[in-house]
């Protein structure tokens, strides 16, 4: 059968790839900057908000798959996945929220 | 909601096709490895795996494969309430992602080139390991601190 849209696999697996390397491209630099910074004119400060956004593109990748998921999933025009992929998008926000309030 | 898919066999080209069985009984299961794994501190995956394989008859690797998707979002999810909260120590967080990222991608070509036989030995190990860690830990021998 064939779709007017790439298969769901390949997007997913595309995004989660680039996303990885960039964060881990991210955390690299940053921890390089962390130790040779100075030399490199470099402040520690910047370095630290570097290796940062790499970890937060790492948490954010998983959440970026469920709403790829939840979007193609519409798209194709199959509902109770799509419903699926909101319903877990809900828990995490919620569990997310719940984690902050809990401390 | 179809829960009759496929997935491919590496190297032959063909799709295996299954079924998943018993989904209310494997929702308990799933309830009942978080528990456990937010109880002992352990991996939710090394409950998860056996109770996809056996409980909802997946194939091996579809349980690796579909563990992993579950532990990232429910990872996310608390990974992101320590980085709003600040929680997150990048000295200490940049080379653990970093080691992490370079395991996962160690992982995932293993997974998909060793047979499932394998697999399965591999995973018995690490589930004997992982008990006799426990139980050392449980009777005091080797490093307890996470325990006090």
């Amino acid at each position: 059968v064939t779709t007017r849209y790439p298969p769901l696999e390949r997007i997913l697996a595309v995004v989660l790839q680039v996303g990885v390397w960039i964060g881990s491209a991210l955390i690299a630099l940053g921890m390089s900057c962390a130790s040779l910074g100075r030399s490199w004119g470099v402040t520690p400060v910047l370095a630290s908000h570097m290796t940062t956004a790499g970890i937060a593109l790492l948490i954010l990748l998983p959440i970026l798959r469920v709403i790829l998921m939840g979007l193609a999933f519409y798209r194709q025009r199959d509902l109770p996945f799509s419903a699926l992929a909101l319903c877990v998008l809900a828990i995490i926000t919620l569990a997310a929220f719940l984690g902050m309030q809990l401390r | 909601v179809k829960i009759a898919t496929s997935y491919p066999e590496p190297g032959s080209g063909y799709r295996r096709s299954y079924v998943v069985r018993r989904l209310p009984a494997g929702l308990t299961l799933m309830y009942g490895a978080g528990v456990l794994s937010a109880l002992l501190g352990i991996g939710s995956g090394v409950l998860k795996i056996p109770a996809m394989d056996t409980v909802l008859q997946l194939p091996l690797k579809v349980s690796s494969a579909t563990s992993n998707f579950m532990i990232g979002v429910t990872a996310a999810a608390s990974g992101a309430a320590y980085f709003f909260l600040g929680d997150i120590d990048p000295k200490i967080a940049g080379p653990v992602a970093l080691g992490s990222v370079l395991g996962a991608l160690l992982g995932a070509r293993l997974l998909i080139a060793i047979s499932a036989r394998w697999l399965r030995i591999l995973f018995v190990v690490t589930l004997i390991a992982l008990g006799v860690q426990m139980l050392l830990a449980a009777a005091g021998v080797g490093p307890t601190r996470h325990l006090v």
